[in-house]
């Protein structure tokens, strides 16, 4: 019986010491989540004004709705998920960026690197969206990534 | 309580612990206790410091706490009770990344979690802190977790050099300066994947093999 005590105090106490640490984090946490939510979408699209909307958010300038930026993923990867957000305004891409993905590092992460995805600045629906020779630049030893990353980059214009 | 008369006798010194955890128990060399972390996080050095610095400070925190209360718990809830002390620490130490070095966080969260399933920290609880007063208790914890941290970076620096080309990329999520040295535009491949850790812990233990024989 003391001994079942003894375990219940400690697992109160325990308990009791992460949940004030919670209370007391969580705000903190939140913020950091909403800065860099809010510095990415800012890199997508300079100069605009970032608003949340009920489908992703605004790009506005001069007060009035000039653009969207939309939150796509695709599962036609080479491995899981990969989500961007792209910016769009007049039907050109401004910018795109990659949030999440597990391609293989090294071949198919190139979709980190900023200088493979400028390519899709100024592109718009009419825009050669196939892979090499005249159109999106391949990745060697990823096909699959980036011709998955060019379709769901294109699909934005489906919306 | 009574083991501890029979324990004083033989109470390690720090000299003696600090030797331990750095070297002769060499919780990743010796030990090889911590495999998980050790070979998922060793890809570069920021992220390596990033765990190992956490890793180290629950281990210290956990094995101080443990100490503490080694009078008051007995043998039938002993495991739970340390595993809760040690799933606590972890989780502070969470919560408290998500608060102040966020995009750390974003990048080795899921192996801070993962701390709990570390047997270094479940086997210093069991093995030492639950046996030893807490000065010796809180030193081993710091030097064990020490000597993991050591060979966190040593590994995060050979796969990063190998494998990215850099080194010492990203520091600035840490707080710290930026002083990203490049080497290669692009880096060996296979250093970056798991087998890179795998090889890099293979010769890294050989090495201290070879040093420790040839004394």
């Amino acid at each position: 019986m003391k001994t079942l005590i003894r375990a219940v105090v400690i697992t109160l106490v325990c308990g009791l010491l992460l949940a004030v640490t919670d209370r007391q984090t969580r705000e903190a946490a939140a913020a950091n989540r909403f800065y860099f939510e809010q510095a990415a979408l800012r890199d997508l699209a300079p100069g605009f004004e970032v608003t949340a909307s009920a489908t992703g958010w605004e790009l506005i300038q001069d007060e009035r709705v000039k653009g969207r930026i939309r939150a796509i993923e695709t599962l036609q990867g080479y491995n899981g998920r990969i989500r961007l957000l792209v910016a769009v305004a007049e039907n050109t891409i401004l910018g795109v960026k990659v949030t999440a993905h597990q391609e293989t590092p090294g071949l198919g992460d190139v979709i980190d690197d900023p200088d493979w995805m400028t390519q899709f600045e100024g592109m718009t629906q009419a825009s050669n969206w196939q892979l090499e020779p005249d159109g999106v630049d391949g990745i060697t030893g990823a096909t699959i990534t980036a011709k998955a990353t060019a379709d769901a980059v294109r699909g934005v214009f489906d919306e | 309580m009574s083991d501890q008369t029979q324990l004083n006798s033989t109470e390690p010194n720090l000299k003696q612990i600090s030797l331990d955890g750095i070297w002769s128990r060499n919780p990743a060399l010796v030990q090889l206790l911590g495999l998980c972390p050790l070979l998922a996080v060793s890809g570069s050095v920021a992220t390596s410091l990033g765990l190992g610095i956490t890793t180290l400070l629950v281990l210290t925190g956990s094995n101080l706490v443990v100490s503490l209360m080694r009078h008051q718990i007995d043998d039938t809830t002993r495991l739970p009770i340390l595993i809760l002390v040690i799933a606590t620490f972890v989780t502070l130490a969470d919560l408290l990344l998500q608060a102040w070095f966020f995009e750390l966080h974003q990048r080795i969260g899921l192996f801070v979690a993962l701390i709990v399933t570390n047997c270094t920290l479940l086997g210093r609880a069991e093995l030492f802190a639950s046996r030893h007063p807490v000065g010796a208790a809180l030193a081993d914890g710091f030097m064990m977790g020490l000597g993991f941290l050591m060979v966190l970076v040593i590994m995060g620096a050979i796969r990063e050099v190998l494998g990215q080309g850099t080194l010492f990329a990203n520091l600035g999520q840490l707080g710290l300066p930026d002083m990203t040295i490049h080497f290669l535009d692009q880096g060996f491949l296979l250093m970056v994947l798991p087998p890179g850790a795998f090889l890099t812990l293979g010769c890294l233990i050989a090495f201290k093999n070879w040093i420790d024989e040839k004394e």
